[in-house]
């Protein structure tokens, strides 16, 4: 009689709930309308707090590094010439006056160039510079010349690229006469700079060597190539300034510090953040002045062709601006030396070769939680209004009472109103992230955060599937929440501190440090928001992730069970107080049998539970024997004490949710040879299921794992083996048997009893899946394996004891194998763990097990004559 | 081989033990229904006592002022109160035992319901008939059936939303009797309507009866009692005070008019707790 709920019938139900929802003008507006808006607005805050945040600076400052392998001089004179190129052709500083390029810093000539530039600043780096790009000190590095043109002298001008940097050695000779010519336009400038009147002690950019006019034309007559002597000057021409810098590097700092007005400032606050990665090796930064070429000498251009090999940030939007810049300031070069200078006779070209560095940034990590957190939380206000509406709409409208009356279920309703607050928290889900994906795309911060060009669609897919999760779980949350309150207003003022709580522990994952473990995989919310930043950066691991998935599927299930119970339960009630007390309170009628709800609740309460501590165990002090005690007391405590507390607490009848009724003597006399049939014969199955799944590849042993077998056996072999048999045979065979086919075994007694053993064994493998911080998958199949035979055995029997005999026997034995291991290989019975038994051994067991399994179907009769059942 | 079984969910069919009762097989049987209310530290009785019956056919008009207990009665029929003694059954099965099986038989139309203002006619009631567990094709007929019974078919496709309150009131009416129940509860059906939607309920009641169903009726209204029922129970603060037909009560009460019946009623009440509270009072 009792009317069963079929899959279409549910399905119109959840059409209904999802109609509703949908057709809802107010759903609809935070479904489209708010990712809308959101999206947008919070991209254009985040690019400012990543230029702000990424750059450091007050005005953005591309920092060129270049490696100590290359002529310095020579590029970053060439590097200056492409600059004052670009910022405009006509007034580049060959062909100007000194006046026209505008104080210390080359800055844009304000009239002149439409376009801006940023400013650029070239620093010696030690080697390759990675550890430089690394530290955000530079945004680019140019590590060496691959190829180029190899001058006739290479001592030369490698002894004076090496007498650049430590010593004013060799270039001071003929070109300080030009530094003089070039005081007139420092003095002019000493009043942009307070404290640098010297050109020597300013190096930090206040000496500025302008060319002066004469000297600003084309040098177009060149020749081919440079003689010894050209190269040299130009050479020593170039050296001139960054000597006089190298001489006073050490000053340097002091000068700035002593008070170089906007200058200072604005490297001082570069320096501290410089600090924080290199204290030792701080490299000297130089303001980059207008070169002055010697214009006959066109060698200085030939000398730096050739292939330079580049590093920069990949996903850096600074490291790639500064790539871009490059390869712009090396084209006008190119360009202004082939029509201007070479006349067709030199075409000298400077080519790159970029390699990109992946670098981790500081707030690409901030940001890549922050993307999870802000979908989560779309997510969550994209649920909040259908799961108020659906229950305590139902409720305001007045339909709630026709759905309290009528013979459905109360948990059927809501679960149908589950499924459409899921769907729509989805599509809000959906919405949320194409437009996240679409912002990402269009302002350019995906490729910050991500470093992709955009969300990639396999990535799109995690996410999606992780916010499946989550919304699985927040919906069952909010139902709970909302079936409770009476009415719309009562629901919102309870959402609003959930919505506060919620928030709490993704700022919480936002934080700096908090890695994805496994104790964090269990905590409601973190998880999810944790597991997606380790989705979005990089793999995750599998075991937290599937932890949290566990976790998520199970605290869902236990919210839905509570929001059932409060669904149907407060209506009731309309007009009595005290819903709070009624769920806590015991109920006045005993039940007989627990339902299902009450197992998921315990599910809920223990798997969390005992995964926590089982993962604590291993950092229990004391001895191995204690540790043996601790774990058979947190089997005791959560496999038997809870469904004990739970079915109190629920007024449940213990002996019969037990099956507690002790057979009689003869009954145990009957059915003694069939449990020592299988016990003496199931685990044999059990290992060739083991290597048959190792074989397939599920769960493969590590070494790692090996060794700590054997290391297990080995502490197991010293202690007493009375401890070992009462802490690893007897009490989890006990606990589990009154756990599993004890009260999940009742509590599935509305199924066909085929498949409530069915349920309750798949229940008894997960459960070993999850014993300690190491999931141990291959334990699943032997496991059920077993769960359905014992499972079968207390069906069959309806009692727990035989079963509680069968599991006790068959883990003492397989204890007592591996204790005794050594000594059963000495005498040949017993072969290698990961080999396959003899096929004699396995065929023999066999025939045992179901030669004992036909006992008991002999000698028993299947309770409740309710369907049909095969007995094999 | 013989063993004990694991034992079985079992449909108890109880008798409520009056034999007259039995013989006329009645569709609802409250039996000394007593319930009270708790919170704080207070408590008050909501019924102190309550037996009566409906069988096929009859239409019972539970009256009483307001806070007589009307809607408690109705609510422990439905199995939504238990009662703290006594019991309820309809169609023989015990409210509260097996929740299914009573819902089933019970179709409920209460003031304060509502309708699916984003749903339409045809959706809600389709849905309804989803809830029970009634077949598709049956469904549909039904529907049709009872759109044309309550002159429902210009708005089968119309929003809930946009009805006029009568309309309403019409599709809950028709809500009710999606599954075909044998009992109906209709709890003051007429409140907040007009004469013509009061017309239609009464003549909705007319076509329940024909149907053979069995009706309890509760409202204030004593004109709309006097017109649809044929029996009457006059609830007053938890108890019965009178019960049976017109006749009946006339015979108790020594008057013609329900009104005045209900007066009588009530100022007997107040009669015996003045006389209550002056006897209290006197011996000091």
């Amino acid at each position: 009689m009792h009317t069963r709920v079929t899959a279409d019938r549910m399905l119109r139900l959840c059409l209904k709930e999802l109609r509703e929802s949908l057709r809802d003008r107010r759903t609809i507006v935070t479904l489209v309308l708010m990712p809308l808006l959101v999206y947008p607005l919070l991209s254009l805050i985040l690019n400012r707090v990543i230029l702000n945040n990424g750059v450091r600076r007050s005005e953005p400052t591309l920092t060129i590094g270049i490696g100590s392998q290359i002529n310095e001089e020579n590029l970053d004179f060439y590097l200056r010439y492409g600059y004052a190129l670009l910022q405009d052709p006509y007034t580049a500083p060959l062909f100007l006056n000194s006046s026209a390029t505008t104080s210390d810093d080359i800055k844009i000539p304000a009239e002149g160039a439409g376009h801006k530039l940023l400013n650029v600043q070239s620093v010696p780096v030690v080697s390759d510079g990675r550890h430089e790009l690394e530290n955000g000190i530079v945004d680019l590095v140019i590590v060496k010349q691959l190829e180029g043109v190899q001058l006739p002298p290479p001592s030369n001008t490698n002894s004076g690229a090496q007498g650049n940097s430590p010593t004013p050695s060799s270039g001071d000779s003929p070109q300080n006469i030009v530094q003089p010519g070039t005081g007139s336009a420092q003095r002019e400038q000493s009043s942009v700079t307070a404290s640098s009147n010297e050109p020597q002690t300013s190096p930090s950019g206040t000496d500025t060597s302008q060319p002066s006019d004469d000297e600003a034309s084309i040098p177009k007559d060149s020749e081919a190539t440079g003689t010894d002597d050209s190269i040299k000057s130009s050479l020593a021409q170039e050296t001139a300034p960054s000597s006089s810098n190298s001489t006073s590097a050490s000053s340097s700092q002091a000068n700035n510090q002593g008070g170089a007005g906007s200058l200072g400032s604005s490297d001082n606050t570069t320096g501290a953040n410089n600090g924080q990665g290199t204290s030792g090796l701080r490299p000297r930064r130089r303001r980059w002045q207008v070169p002055s070429p010697n214009p006959e000498d066109p060698s200085i251009f030939i000398r730096t062709m050739g292939v330079y090999e580049v590093r920069y940030r990949v996903g850096d939007l600074q490291s790639e601006r500064a790539l871009q810049l490059l390869e712009r300031m090396l084209t006008a070069v190119n360009n202004q030396v082939i029509s201007g200078l070479s006349r067709g006779e030199l075409a000298p070209s400077f080519a790159l070769r970029a390699t990109p560095i992946a670098i981790k940034n500081s707030y690409s990590d901030l940001l890549s939680t922050m993307i999870p957190l802000v979908l989560v939380l779309m997510t969550m206000a994209g649920a909040v209004y259908p799961a108020i509406d659906l229950t305590a709409g139902e409720r305001e409208r007045g339909t709630m009472e026709a759905l309290i009356v009528s013979p459905i279920p109360s948990a059927y309703l809501l679960l149908a109103k589950y499924s459409a607050v899921v769907v729509v928290a989805l599509l809000t889900a959906l919405a949320n992230l194409a437009a996240m994906s679409i912002t990402l795309w269009v302002s350019g911060l995906g490729k910050l955060i991500l470093g992709t060009e955009a969300l990639s669609l396999g990535m799109i897919g995690t996410v999606l599937v992780l916010l499946v999760l989550f919304t699985m779980f927040f919906a069952a949350l909010l139902l709970a929440v909302t079936s409770f309150a009476k009415s719309f207003k009562e629901a919102q003022a309870y959402l609003i501190p959930l919505m506060l709580l919620a928030l709490a522990p993704g700022v919480m994952s936002l934080l700096p440090g908090i890695e994805f473990n496994s104790i964090l995989a269990t905590a409601p919310l973190i998880n999810i928001v944790l597991l997606a930043r380790e989705v979005l950066t990089g793999g995750a691991d599998w075991n937290p992730a599937l932890v949290a998935v566990l976790c998520n599927g199970v605290y869902a299930m236990a919210a839905l069970v509570l929001a059932s119970r409060l669904f149907g339960n407060d209506a009731s009630i309309q007009g009595s107080q005290g819903s709070w007390r009624d769920l806590i309170s015991r109920p006045n009628r005993e039940l007989k049998l627990p339902e299902i709800e009450h197992a998921a609740l315990t599910m809920a309460v223990m798997f969390p539970l005992y995964f926590v501590l089982s993962s604590l165990l291993p950092w229990i002090p004391g001895t191995f024997t204690q540790r043996l005690w601790a774990s058979a007391a947190v089997s005791v405590g959560l496999l038997l004490l809870l469904p004990i507390v739970i079915c109190w607490l629920r007024r449940i009848r213990l002996a019969s949710t037990l099956k507690m009724r002790f057979p009689t003597a003869k009954q145990w006399l009957l059915w003694l040879p069939g449990i020592c049939l299988i016990a003496s014969s199931a685990w044999m199955l059990a290992h060739e299921i083991i290597i048959l799944g190792q074989s397939v590849g599920i769960g493969t042993i590590s070494d790692n794992q090996m060794d700590q077998v054997r290391e297990f056996r080995h502490q197991l072999s010293q202690i007493s083996i009375v401890v070992v048999l009462i802490t690893l045979a007897i009490s989890p065979a006990v606990c589990e048997e009154f756990l599993f086919r004890g009260f999940v075994l009742s509590s599935l007694h509305r199924r066909r009893p085929m498949t409530a053993v069915i349920y309750s064994a798949i229940i008894f493998g997960l459960m070993h899946v999850l014993t300690s911080n190491v999931l141990a998958v291959e334990r699943f199949l032997p496991t059920t394996y077993l769960g359905l035979i014992i499972g079968w055995i207390a069906y069959r029997t309806a009692s727990i004891w035989p079963g509680m005999l069968l599991h006790a026997s068959h883990n003492g034995l397989l204890l007592l194998m591996s204790v005794y291991q050594d000594w059963l290989k000495e005498h040949g019975v017993l072969v290698e763990d990961s080999s396959h038994l003899p096929l004699t051994w396995l065929a023999g067991g066999v025939v045992c097990l179901i030669v004992g399994l036909l006992w008991f179907a002999w000698f028993t009769k299947p309770v409740g004559v309710t369907t049909e059942e095969d007995d094999n | 081989m013989k063993f004990e079984h694991a034992p079985r969910r079992k449909i108890v069919y109880s008798f409520t033990g009056f034999d007259i009762l039995r013989l006329e097989n009645p569709l609802i049987v409250a039996s000394n229904l007593v319930k009270q209310f708790h919170w704080a530290g207070n408590s008050i009785y909501a019924l102190r006592g309550i037996s009566f019956t409906v069988s096929k056919g009859e239409v019972f008009g539970l009256l009483g002022p307001n806070g007589a207990g009307k809607t408690t009665t109705l609510r422990i029929i439905m199995g939504l109160l238990k009662p703290d003694s006594g019991f309820a059954e309809v169609d023989g099965v015990r409210t509260g035992r097996d929740a299914s099986l009573v819902r089933n038989r019970l179709g409920m139309v209460s003031t304060n319901d509502g309708v699916y203002p984003w749903l339409t006619v045809r959706e809600m009631l389709l849905y309804f008939a989803d809830l029970y567990a009634v077949p598709a094709a049956t469904a549909r007929e039904r529907l049709l059936e009872l759109a044309n019974k309550l002159q429902l078919e210009r708005f089968l496709n119309q929003r809930c939303a946009t009805l006029s309150t009568g309309q309403k009131q019409r599709v809950i009416l028709a809500r009710g009797l999606m599954h075909d129940p044998p009992v109906m509860l209709l709890d003051e059906p007429t409140r907040g309507l007009d004469v013509v939607g009061s017309q239609t309920v009464f003549e909705f009641i007319a076509h329940l009866k024909e149907l053979g169903k069995a009706v309890l009726l509760s409202t204030h209204r004593l004109d709309e009692a006097e017109r649809t029922c044929d029996r009457f129970g006059l609830l007053h603060r938890g108890t019965l005070m009178y019960a049976g037909t017109l006749d009946e009560i006339r015979k108790a009460t020594g008057q013609s008019h329900l009104t005045d019946m209900f007066l009588t009623m009530m100022h007997n009440s107040e009669q015996q707790t003045q006389a209550t509270k002056d006897q209290a009072c006197t011996p000091a």
